[in-house]
């Protein structure tokens, strides 16, 4: 059988759950093979994690105070429309025009819904600190282990950056296959972002020591190799 | 360095306490100058106070007064001793337009018969503070120190205080002018929000953040209203600025960790638009 290695896409999908990522990021966690991952993805998946809160709760809170300014008063048209430009592009918008939909038929006061947005704000941030910290514990608890790669590959990381257009990603496979080189094992590279890999696939096997590349929205835990 | 400074600084501390005991503690000198200085130019005498707005209102920039005329000193070696301000060496005044002496001596003397307290003399900079957000910060600080810190409970009226204060700082906040601390400032008053709607027993633990986000806030205050400081002065404050930007985002960072924790221990399923935000997060993953 062979053990998993688990880039960032999959560990955002556990952090971020969306449709059927979630399900089948949890089935990766699950599943009976032994996880590996890398210090490249921990770095990256931190990174993105405090772009994504900063973002969400920058946008958010940037519109509560921008509703605050005036008097409290009931949510009105006038404010329907701050918010729309305040939100426009964003893609915090159908979110929040969701929320404003649903209240604004008994007329909250302003004050409500800025509660009210500030909590599903919390209801956000409790959530991602929460599956951070499970991924970091499953990294402590070796459940998911952590793989440090010492050697450059210069070679091979010429080779791959024909294919690979994120130096990230390239960073990433190159501990996959130092991974799977030193401790000489058969390795599973599994990855949420198809489209990164899909045209190139045959290439990067053909240079690096990994056994496949599982993309994560075809991911059957229990497939042995 | 302006020789009617010298004069105006000579013949206040002289005035104020003319047998140079010690009555003049340095926070009353600032406040004293910055009070004349502003009462002479409505006299249109410029005497090129250096001064900047910081915590506690005007600050004077000492260093850029002739040092002989003023002695500067602690009265115990105990370091928490307040440090006061006695007159040094006369200045010449020779060649300085009469006219103007007699002026800056008429407002020295008519404010030494005022006999205004340093609360009196805190209360009249502050009415003239440049902006409403840098008095609400401090309101809000004294608010912490007198009503929340040695308080074992803590009353509701005490807790609206503190949300009527936030949203009065949300009303005033001038993006423009402090526009880099702008992000740190929305999640630090989100964080206080926090920790006031779910552990205000906690809101002793968010003191040290305040002290340093308004030293941040008056930090930049003095880069925005000041006058004849030099420009190595302002560089080396922005530098500083800078630096402390930094260590305060990640001690704000650890802070609403620990409260995102705590509250993760009573949280459930997160509820459905919750949920939509965390579909958009994963999409903005993408983005990073």
């Amino acid at each position: 059988m062979a053990d998993l290695f688990l880039d960032t896409s999959v560990l955002l999908g556990y952090i971020f759950p969306k449709d059927r990522w979630e399900k089948n990021s949890i089935s990766c966690f699950n599943a009976p093979q032994k996880k590996w991952t890398s210090s490249s993805v921990d770095a990256e998946m931190q990174k993105k994690c405090a772009y994504v809160r900063r973002k969400v709760q920058k946008d958010l809170l940037s519109l509560i105070m921008d509703l605050s300014q005036g008097k409290d008063k009931p949510l009105g048209e006038s404010e329907l429309v701050r918010i729309q430009n305040d939100l426009s592009g964003s893609k915090l918008e159908p979110m929040v025009m969701d929320l404003i939909n649903e209240i604004k038929t008994r007329t909250p006061q302003i004050s409500e819904a800025c509660q009210r947005l500030r909590e599903v704000l919390r209801g956000f941030l409790t959530y991602v600190q929460q599956h951070e910290d499970e991924l970091k514990n499953k990294m402590t608890a070796l459940e998911l282990e952590c793989w440090t790669r010492l050697d450059d590959y210069t070679d091979i990381q010429k080779k791959l950056a024909k294919y690979m257009k994120n130096d990230d990603d390239l960073e990433i496979l190159l501990d996959a296959h130092d991974l799977a080189l030193v401790r000489q094992l058969i390795l599973d590279f599994v990855t949420a972002d198809y489209d990164d890999y899909k045209y190139f696939e045959s290439e990067v096997l053909s240079i690096v020591k990994i056994n496949r590349i599982a993309f994560l929205h075809e991911f059957k835990p229990e497939r042995v190799t | 360095m302006s020789e009617l400074l010298d004069f105006t600084v000579y013949h206040l501390l002289h005035e104020f306490d003319p047998e140079n005991k010690g009555f003049m503690p340095r926070a009353r000198f600032y406040k004293a100058l910055y009070l004349l200085d502003d009462r002479l130019k409505k006299r249109k005498i410029d005497i090129a106070l250096p001064w900047c707005w910081y915590k506690f209102g005007p600050q004077v920039q000492e260093r850029f007064i002739t040092s002989s005329v003023f002695r500067l000193s602690a009265s115990s070696p105990d370091l928490n001793e307040k440090y006061k301000v006695y007159f040094g060496k006369e200045p010449r005044t020779k060649g300085l337009p009469e006219k103007e002496t007699a002026a800056i001596m008429n407002e020295i003397r008519k404010m030494n018969k005022e006999h205004l307290s340093t609360d009196k003399m805190v209360e009249l900079v502050y009415a003239k503070a440049p902006r409403k957000m840098l008095r609400t910060f401090k309101e809000l600080e004294d608010h912490f120190k007198n009503e929340i810190l040695g308080s074992k409970e803590i009353s509701q009226e005490n807790l609206t205080k503190i949300v009527n204060f936030l949203d009065d700082i949300q009303r005033n906040y001038r993006k423009d002018e402090f526009a880099e601390m702008f992000e740190e400032y929305l999640r630090f008053d989100e964080a206080l929000r926090m920790t006031l709607d779910n552990f205000p027993s906690r809101l002793k633990d968010i003191n040290e953040l305040l002290m340093k986000f308004r030293e941040l806030i008056a930090t930049k205050a003095s880069l925005l209203f000041n006058e004849n400081l030099p420009e190595d002065w302002i560089k080396e404050r922005q530098a500083g600025l800078e630096e402390r930007l930094s260590q305060f985002r990640t001690e704000l960072d650890a802070y609403e960790r620990t409260v995102l924790r705590e509250m993760a221990k009573d949280q459930h399923e997160p509820n459905k638009h919750s949920r939509m935000l965390l579909e958009i997060g994963y999409d903005l993953t993408k983005e990073a």
